[in-house]
Formats: C-alpha cells, structure tokens, sequence
C-alpha cells in the first residue's frame, strides 16, 4: 500500500504541489504566531504602563466593537433602566468619589463666524452646517463637569469677567462659562439657542476664564482657552426617551480618581462589581492571563519558526536540487507562497475573529525565505 | 523544456490562481463591512508624530525616535449618531476618542496613545464606530 502510494507519488511528480501546500500551511501558522506573539506583548505592554499608583481611572464602556455598537445596546427594552441603575452606583458608590466629565459638543443654532479652533481638530466643515430642515447649526467644543469636578480644578478663581451667577444653580437656562478664545465671539450676559444631544436648550455666558487656562485630568492637561464649559445636565420629566438614553451614555462616563495601587485594583474591582450586577459594559482593563498566553504565543512562534525552516530546506533539497528550475520560476515560486500564505492568514484571522497585524512580518518573513534559500544554493544547481 | 520543468510552471500557475481567489475572497471580506444606509460618509485614519527627547523624557513609555501615534476620523449623517475611534497598538485597544453625538459631520480624535510607542508606524491601527 505505502510503495504504491510512493509510486503514484512520483509518477504524478507531486514533489512540487504537495511542498508548496505544506509550506504555504506552515507560513501561514508562522504569520498567526508572529501576529499573536505581538499581540500578547503589547497587550502586556500597554497594562504594565498604566500609572497605577496615582491617576484618574477614566470611564468607558465596551458596546462599541466590530460586531454591536451602543445603537443593539439602545435597542434593548431595559437598556435606559440599566444605565439609569448604572448611574445611581456610580453616584452612591462608598468604595470610590465618581467625578462626572464629559466633552459633548454643544450645537449653536443659526449662523456663526468662528475662528477653526473653536470646532473639532479645526475642522472647517463643522462650521454653519446644514440641517435637515435647512438650518445652520455649528458644533463648539465643550466640557460638562459636575460641581465636584468643576472645584477639584478650581476654575472659580481663575474666571477674569463673571455676572455672579453659579454654574450650578439655573433652572430656567443652562449657564455657560467660556474659554478665552470665544471673548471676540461673545460677551458675558449672551444668550444663545444650543442643541445637546438631541435637546435644544438656551445657554448663557456668565463667565469667562482667563487665558492658557486649563485642567488636569490623569495627569494630562487640557487647555480652555477654545472651550464653552457647562455644568452636567440632569434628567428633566419632560425629556424623551431617546434623549434620555443619550444622556445617560454619557453621564456614565466620567473618572474616579486613585492614590495608590491598592486603589486602583479597588476601583477596578467595584467596576467589576457594578457591571456583574447591572450589564452595563464598562471597560476593564485585563489583569491575567497575558502571561500564560504570551507562553503559548512564544512556543506557537518556535514551533512555526522551526518547522518553516525545515521546510524550505526539504524544499530545496528535494525539489529544486531535483527538478533544476532556473532562478527565476523560483523568485515567483517564493513570491507566490509568501503571497498566498498573508492572504490565507488575512481569512483564516477574519474567520476567527481577529486580525493580521502588520505589512513588516511578511517583509520579514520574505527576507527570511531568501536568506535561508540563499543558504543552500550554489550556482550550478540552475538550469538556465 | 521537460517534463520535470513543465509540472513546476503548472504549480506556479495553480499557486497564482489560488492567489487571486484568496484575493478576492478578502476583499469580499472588507466589502461585507460596508457603511449603515443612513450614514453618507466614515473615514478614519491614524496621525503620527517622532517621539521628541523632552517627551520621553516625561513620559517613561515612550522612546526618543520612536512613532506615538493618534486614530481620527469623522462620521456623517443627518440624524443624530455618534463617533467613536479607537487607536490600536498592533491590534490591542490603546485608546478611545469616547463617543461623540452630533448631526451632520461627527468627528472623533483620539489623545496619542501614551503606553506604547513603535519603532516603525504601520504597528498602529485605527477604527471608528458609529450609532445612533
């Protein structure tokens, strides 16, 4: 059975098509190592360098991927209870101080002469839009803070004009205190019609910041001088519920702040705890695991690396040594591998669910192949 | 030209023809994501900037010479939606913009990732997500 097999073997001269298949299998294995090698590295990478002893953990949630967004998340009949539950913890939680921060855009309505850097990444298109019904309107960065956070950044001293009003005491408008760079635009006492997340409000300057004004949040600072500062908005009995299920996507988002490691993993440990509990998808960082993973990555790279090399050492000693193809066929015979092998890898990552990192490992790789072919071949072994 | 010769240009132009299948198969892959009917237009891309010595300095993080890079882009729709972009470091999560809400053009900019810094750029990825 096995001498006949032999012998099909090489009357069918399937030396070439069977190497190529199992060195295209084994480039590809090797493309999947290298890509989750790296991963587990910088994986490793990225939660060893986050400052754990001093900071502010920032909040966020993970609704956001390839297959769901926040929209599969809205659509769930308790998604608003969830977030509304959500909240509460955060607010009442003992374990930690929830500072709530957000930096939602504020609509202008009607037609506005900015400066670019008064709307995101200076963006003029952002400028005096067209909405559906024909109206303009101008998104203009802006910073929501609750009063805890507004007097942790102690922005009340640093006001140079204001109208004596609080920023956390209107109902009947939504006060705004501005940044410098908004002092040509308008003046303290202007009104203007705003639309926040979905809810057109009227806003009113009752303060401005003096210049190269900013604040700090985990330890990186951000400039107010092109900035409108509000306080958050709070839930009204009149608002909708698509608004609402906005607004607490973004109430939910904030920062605790932390002193010491053991503050941190507290922290993290009562995020745990509030999304066992509610659903509601907070970021966690990983803690474990890299370290097993990144074992498995490793050997999954030898293994490849090794089995790659025989393999184009078999390849040449038995195929081309054996068969005389010139320089040239071989050139495309490597090309060709190395081109079906990334490809095969770019599927088979798709079909798994993750993806292929990098143009350099096929380079790398390709490199690889000339150098080890190079190796073991001598001039008289072409047929030209 | 023998037999021998023949059967190796046979494989080169099985192995092309498999190529070009798998070519198309991935970029049918890419096709499948194609954008919601309510959104006109989703870009995004990533920024690099060299590490300055002053930075790595502040930063233990990051090496001198080295890339640090930011993921931004922008979605636009006449209803009200959200962008999020997220900055990746060789396909790991580094960064999210966070989202943010809007009509018309919606853009997302992400801080430049500060635990990680590559010696060579196309490490760095981006996304940008959207909702309504």
């Amino acid at each position: 059975m096995e001498a006949r097999f032999i012998m099909a073997f090489k009357a069918h001269n399937l030396y070439v098509p069977s190497f190529a298949v199992l060195l295209i299998i084994s480039a590809t294995l090797l493309i999947l190592a290298f890509s989750n090698f790296e991963i587990n590295q910088v994986s490793k990478d990225i939660e060893n360098n986050i400052n754990k002893s001093d900071g502010d953990f920032i909040i966020y949630d993970e609704f956001d991927s390839e297959s769901s967004s926040l929209s599969d998340f809205f659509a769930k009949q308790d998604s608003l209870k969830i977030m509304r539950e959500t909240y509460h913890f955060l607010i009442t939680n003992n374990d930690f101080e929830y500072y709530e921060f957000a930096n939602q855009n504020i609509e202008y309505q009607g037609s506005l002469n900015i400066p670019k850097e008064l709307v995101d990444h200076e963006d003029v298109d952002l400028i005096n839009q067209t909405s559906e019904n024909g109206s303009l309107f101008t998104p203009l960065k802006s910073f929501q803070m609750d009063k805890r956070t507004y007097e942790r950044s102690q922005l009340e001293s640093k006001l140079i004009k204001k109208n004596g009003q609080s920023l956390y005491d209107s109902t009947s408008f939504i006060p705004v205190i501005m940044g410098s760079g908004y002092r040509s635009i308008f003046h303290v006492g202007s009104s203007f019609s705003g639309d926040y997340l979905g809810k057109i409000a009227t806003y009113k300057i009752i303060g401005c910041l003096d210049e190269q004004t900013s604040i700090s949040i985990n330890n990186e600072s951000f400039l107010l001088d092109n900035t409108l500062i509000t306080p958050t908005i709070n839930e009204q009995s009149e608002d909708d519920e698509e608004y609402l299920k906005r607004l607490y996507s973004v109430k939910c988002e904030g920062f605790i702040p932390y002193e010491t490691e053991e503050e941190y993993y507290s922290v993290l440990s009562s995020l745990t705890m509030i999304k066992e509990q509610t659903g509601f998808l907070f970021y966690i960082p990983n803690t474990n695991s890299n370290q097993k993973h990144s074992l498995f990555g490793t050997l999954l790279l030898l293994l490849s690396f090794l089995t790659y090399v025989a393999l184009i050492v078999l390849l040449y000693k038995l195929v081309y040594q054996r068969y005389m193809i010139n320089k040239w066929q071989l050139l495309v015979f490597q090309a060709l591998t190395i081109l079906i092998a990334w490809l095969l890898s770019v599927v088979i990552s798709k079909i798994i669910g993750i993806e292929i990192i990098s143009k350099s490992y096929t380079i790398a790789l390709f490199i690889i192949v000339e150098i080890v072919t190079l190796l073991f071949r001598t001039e008289e072994h072409y047929y030209e | 030209m023998n037999s021998q010769t023949l059967s190796t240009q046979k494989t080169i132009k099985a192995m092309l023809i498999v190529a070009l299948t798998l070519l198309l198969l991935s970029s049918g892959l890419v096709l499948s994501n194609a954008i919601d009917k309510k959104v006109s237009a989703s870009f995004v891309k990533n920024e690099f900037k060299v590490i300055t010595a002053k930075e790595a300095k502040k930063n233990p993080n990051w090496e001198k010479g080295f890339y640090k890079s930011r993921a931004t882009g922008y979605v636009t729709s006449s209803t009200k939606h959200y962008a999020n972009a997220e900055l990746l470091a060789v396909m790991q999560h580094e960064a999210y913009s966070g989202r943010k809400w809007g009509t018309g053009k919606v853009t997302a900019t992400t801080a430049y990732g500060k635990n990680v810094s590559m010696i060579v750029p196309d490490g760095y990825g981006s996304k940008i997500y959207y909702g309504f």
